[in-house]
């Protein structure tokens, strides 16, 4: 066997050469490339596509040729007979076939790979070639076992090359659509490796069905290696594959003793059950991790979005994949938005979230939607990190106070929409919220819809910035305040992009409004220069209207910047006053409004730069405002002082609150990612802490 | 003779691919230590034959023993007693003749280089030649000379003389076959070169469409298979005996072969009025007379 392998080995010997040759050439190519288009402004993603494409592409493509000839070359030549006359059974000459095949790419591939990484950008020779080398070497063993099997079934090396390829691209067409049409994802963190863990997951069946056909195909020449190939591929890939697939997620499956970070926290108020997305099996740990802002979601092997429910602890669902859930006020009901799964849509690689609403209670499934079977023909909204244009819903689900509707933000034909639905999918409406274009140039858009308290109505901002309401039994919409009538300002005009928020007691509502020149549609496509004028000109108006329409008033006017941020709209619990943040940038200042002020007025509050976070707490009859480790109450008269339980304090001081429980209780997570991830319910009057997760 | 006094057995040994039988129920056996030639037509199965002894291929029924091992359950021990090689066998074309003389070395738990070297050089193959520049003739003969280097108690040849000149064929005659014949090992060839086979061969059979029509020792058959020449009136022609494969009549003489002669047959055919002579055949003869299918009379 050892005289076999040495033979085969320098037989093929030659491809060894392809791996220096094609890493030169890849090196060639990437100094021309660099060099012409000047490597510092080489845009990222140019740099990707290409160190990629050479990770990606090249090594399978040496693993094919070593695979191609290994019987097919052999029985081309005529000197099977000879191979298959030496004393050796037909199981070794396999394996020393395979072997040295192997030992071939393998060496071709590293080589090429060597050479690459000396000539490789900085970014691209860490992390990213870590994180890529499991894939190009589980999509070397896949091609390799193709080419093998091709080589035992076809009579021409040039055939078995072909057909090679053919099926490696029909095999990794049919994964691809398994992961992201169909959402067979494995580990759920990259569907670049789920993609590869498919393919790889065939190789046990494609090296026995080799096998099978090579020893019981006489001289490869009948139907006797079909007859024996075909089969064993079959039962190898129910017996084997799947199981291994089950196996792998089995192994990568969602432990809390393993958990190593916490992402994505969400929670909504006085709900019994928060969601977050834990991250475990740490792969490679980037350097921001060292740097402490926390690990890069990238470098982790498994990602979960888990339901907990407070009060017990305990994990009611687990989702693979991140995503965003949204619970009804009842705590009975979950959406949740799911973290995009990659789908080829109109001929090009595109990303759906897909939604899912529970019953939390019963533990089943109220609804699922298709992968783009609600948006076809809706226009791309924005590019997913691996570059694919995300179709469809958006925005996390949001429920109405009783619970009987869901809205999520979505995209339709480039417009910012809404849908509006039933937790079971039913009486779908879509409510346009802005006309598309304007959010390149405002990168904030904020939440520009909110529910009557009695749930029987939804108010929103339309793309003429008009307040509309949407009665949802009578099924009709109204408009309750035109800005438009406002004439604020000669030559100017308000428009879509804004925020809303009502009252608790339902009477009032809180609108947030960009002010635009007139010429601001037609100037959006002309040059940087134009756009930069126009983000100068910009105000952004705060108005309190009356619910019926009848009154309004403006309480503030700021300057707008492009990179607004959230307002944070707060209503008082009893409704007569309201708290918001400057969204500046440069600003931290909390506004303060009153229906006897008339007008907002700041608080005089020395705010650290971070975003506080506006809480209303019902049973203090205030508001709690949070920023980075200090803790405010705004009482009922309106008196902004320091939280007055001292222990909710200095657990505050280290702990990141994010709102309270159904009991009242103030939930706080770990604030820096490199300590222990920890989820604790905080009582407001005593202080005491429970630890909820892990 | 028993079990272990052959070399190869086969019992009812039949390969069908689809629906053509390329073997039929073929029984052979091939004495140990004896210079076997199976001879047939195009197409009658004869490298089918040994790619099932070497298991190349998997008969579709029946067995075969080689060397005491049967071919499918212990394949492994019988290459490694058998040499083998096949008429115009390929070859690795890369190598150089030493490499393919060391590679095959490697592959054999014992190897005697010394025959390969002298049979070699005799015919002015150099070992360091890379094999795609040898000649046809030069390939087999590398092929032969490699072929006994494990020195095995078994050669099969299968048409392996074939594309050698003269010369060369009877360096391999006296050098491979007859050396082994010698020591006592055994050598099967298969061709249709019947000179060669008349002059070494000690046994022989006839495979004809894939049946084993006969097999004997070489003198066994010649004496079994002869022409009879029998003169006689016009009005008294003498009647077919069975076992005749082929009969030509005139009027005063009848010429026939029968593939069982004997003393009697010759008594049982003379008569008074008739001359009866009994005639030896060669053995080219007597291969193209039984590998007719039916009987043949002609006038």
């Amino acid at each position: 066997m050892r005289a076999l392998f040495l033979k085969e080995f320098t037989q093929a010997r030659l491809l060894l050469l392809c791996g220096p040759l094609l890493g030169g050439l890849t090196v060639v190519l990437w100094l021309l490339l660099a060099g012409v288009a000047l490597l510092p402004q080489l845009e990222s993603e140019t740099i990707d596509v290409f160190w990629g494409a050479v990770c990606y592409v090249m090594p399978p493509v040496i693993a094919l040729f070593a695979g191609a000839g290994l019987f097919s070359g052999e029985l081309e030549r005529g000197t099977l007979p000879v191979l298959l006359a030496l004393p050796l059974s037909r199981r070794h000459i396999w394996l020393a076939k395979v072997l040295a095949g192997l030992a071939i790419a393998a060496s071709a591939a590293a080589l090429l790979l060597l050479i690459n990484a000396v000539f490789m950008p900085p970014e691209w020779q860490g992390v990213k070639f870590t994180l890529f080398l499991p894939d190009i070497v589980l999509w070397c063993g896949f091609a390799f076992a193709v080419a093998l099997l091709c080589s035992t079934l076809c009579t021409h090396t040039i055939s078995a090359l072909l057909v090679s390829v053919l099926l490696c691209l029909a095999l990794l067409a049919g994964a691809a659509y398994l992961v992201g049409g169909l959402g067979g994802n494995l580990l759920g963190y990259d569907p670049f490796l789920d993609l590869s863990l498919w393919m790889f997951a065939a190789v046990p069946a494609l090296l026995a069905a080799s096998f099978m056909g090579f020893s019981r195909g006489d001289l490869l020449q009948s139907w006797r290696k079909w007859a024996f190939a075909l089969p064993a591929l079959v039962i190898v890939l129910a017996a084997v594959c799947f199981p291994m697939i089950g196996l792998a997620r089995w192994l990568t499956r969602y432990d809390r003793a393993r958990v190593e970070r916490l992402d994505d926290i969400s929670y909504a108020q006085a709900s019994p059950v928060i969601a977050l997305t834990a991250l475990s099996s740490p792969i490679a740990i980037q350097r921001d991790y060292e740097r402490g802002w926390g690990a890069g979601e990238g470098s982790y092997r498994s990602r979960t979005l888990v339901l907990v429910d407070l009060n017990t602890g305990a994990d009611i669902l687990t989702r693979r994949g991140g995503g965003q859930a949204a619970f009804s006020p009842d705590g009975r009901l979950a959406a949740m938005l799911l973290d995009p799964v990659p789908i080829t849509w109109g001929g090009r690689p595109s990303a759906v979230r897909p939604l899912e609403v529970w019953d939390l209670q019963q533990r089943r499934l109220l609804y699922r939607d298709h992968p783009g079977a609600s948006y076809e023909g809706a226009g791309p909204a924005s590019p997913t990190s691996d570059g694919r244009y995300l179709f469809g819903l958006t925005g996390a689900a949001e429920w109405s106070p009783d619970a009987s509707w869901l809205t999520v933000r979505g995209r339709s034909s480039g417009d910012e929409v809404l849908l509006l639905m039933h937790p079971d999918g039913s009486e779908q409406r879509l409510v346009a919220l802005l006309a598309g274009g304007l959010g390149s140039i405002f990168s904030y858009v904020g939440r520009s819809w909110d529910w009557s308290p009695e749930s029987d109505a939804l108010y929103t901002l339309d793309p003429n910035g008009r307040l509309m309401r949407h009665s949802l039994a009578a099924g009709g919409s109204q408009t309750v305040w035109d800005p438009g009538a406002l004439h604020l300002a000669s030559q100017r005009r308000t428009a879509a992009s804004g925020v809303i928020s009502v009252s608790p007691d339902g009477r009032s509502i809180a609108v947030a409004l960009i002010s635009l020149p007139d010429r601001y549609t037609r100037m959006e496509l002309e040059s940087g220069f134009r756009r930069a004028r126009i983000e100068r000109e910009a105000v952004l108006l705060v108005f309190v209207v009356s619910a019926d329409g009848s009154g309004r008033l403006l309480i503030r006017q700021i300057p707008a910047p492009a990179n607004l941020r959230d307002l944070s709209f707060t209503w008082s619990p009893d409704g007569r006053r309201l708290y918001f943040v400057d969204p500046r940038a440069d600003s931290r200042t909390l506004l303060q409004w009153s229906e006897a002020a008339g007008e907002a007025t700041p608080v005089p509050l020395n705010l650290r730069p971070g975003w506080p976070q506006l809480v209303p707490v019902p049973e203090m009859g205030g508001v709690m405002i949070w920023d980075v480790g200090r803790l405010w109450l705004a009482n009922d008269g309106g008196e902004v002082i320091a939280f007055p339980n001292e222990r909710v304090r200095a657990t505050v001081a280290d702990y990141y609150p994010m709102g309270l429980d159904n009991r009242g209780r103030l939930i706080v997570r770990t604030f820096w990612a490199d300590e222990p991830q920890i989820i604790a319910a905080v009582d407001l009057h005593t202080g005491e802490s429970t630890p909820i997760y892990p | 003779m028993s079990e272990n006094g052959y070399a190869i057995t086969t019992d009812s040994l039949t390969k069908r691919f689809g629906r053509l039988a390329a073997l039929e129920d073929v029984s052979a056996h091939v004495p140990r230590g004896s210079i076997y030639g199976l001879m047939g037509p195009n197409g009658a199965g004869k490298t089918t034959f040994v790619r099932c002894l070497l298991n190349l291929i998997n008969p579709t029924r029946g067995s075969a023993t080689v060397l005491g091992h049967d071919v499918v359950r212990d394949p492994v021990a019988v290459r490694r007693r058998v040499g083998h090689v096949a008429a115009l066998q390929p070859l690795w074309d890369w190598m150089k003749v030493r490499e393919f003389a060391d590679f095959m070395a490697g592959c054999y738990p014992r190897w005697n280089p010394e025959p390969i070297s002298t049979i070699l050089s005799r015919v002015g193959i150099g070992q360091d030649a890379k094999i795609q520049t040898l000649s046809r003739g030069q390939r087999a003969l590398t092929a032969l000379a490699v072929s006994i280097g494990h020195e095995p108690d078994l050669l099969l040849l299968d048409e392996a003389l074939t594309g050698l000149d003269p010369i060369a064929r009877r360096e391999v005659l006296r050098n491979i076959i007859e050396a082994m014949h010698a020591e006592g090992r055994t050598v099967f060839i298969t061709g249709q070169d019947i000179a060669d086979m008349e002059r070494i061969c000690d046994h022989v059979g006839f495979l004809v469409k894939g049946r084993l029509i006969l097999e004997s020792t070489l003198d066994g058959l010649k004496a079994r298979v002869k022409r009879i020449r029998i003169e006689h009136p016009a009005d008294s022609q003498p009647e077919v005996p069975a076992g005749a494969v082929q009969v030509e009549r005139s009027a005063r003489e009848t010429l026939l072969t029968t593939r069982d002669f004997s003393p009697d047959l010759l008594e049982s055919l003379s008569e008074p009025s008739r001359r009866v002579e009994a005639l030896d055949l060669s053995l080219e003869d007597i291969f193209v007379h039984l590998a007719q299918p039916e009987l043949e009379i002609r006038a």
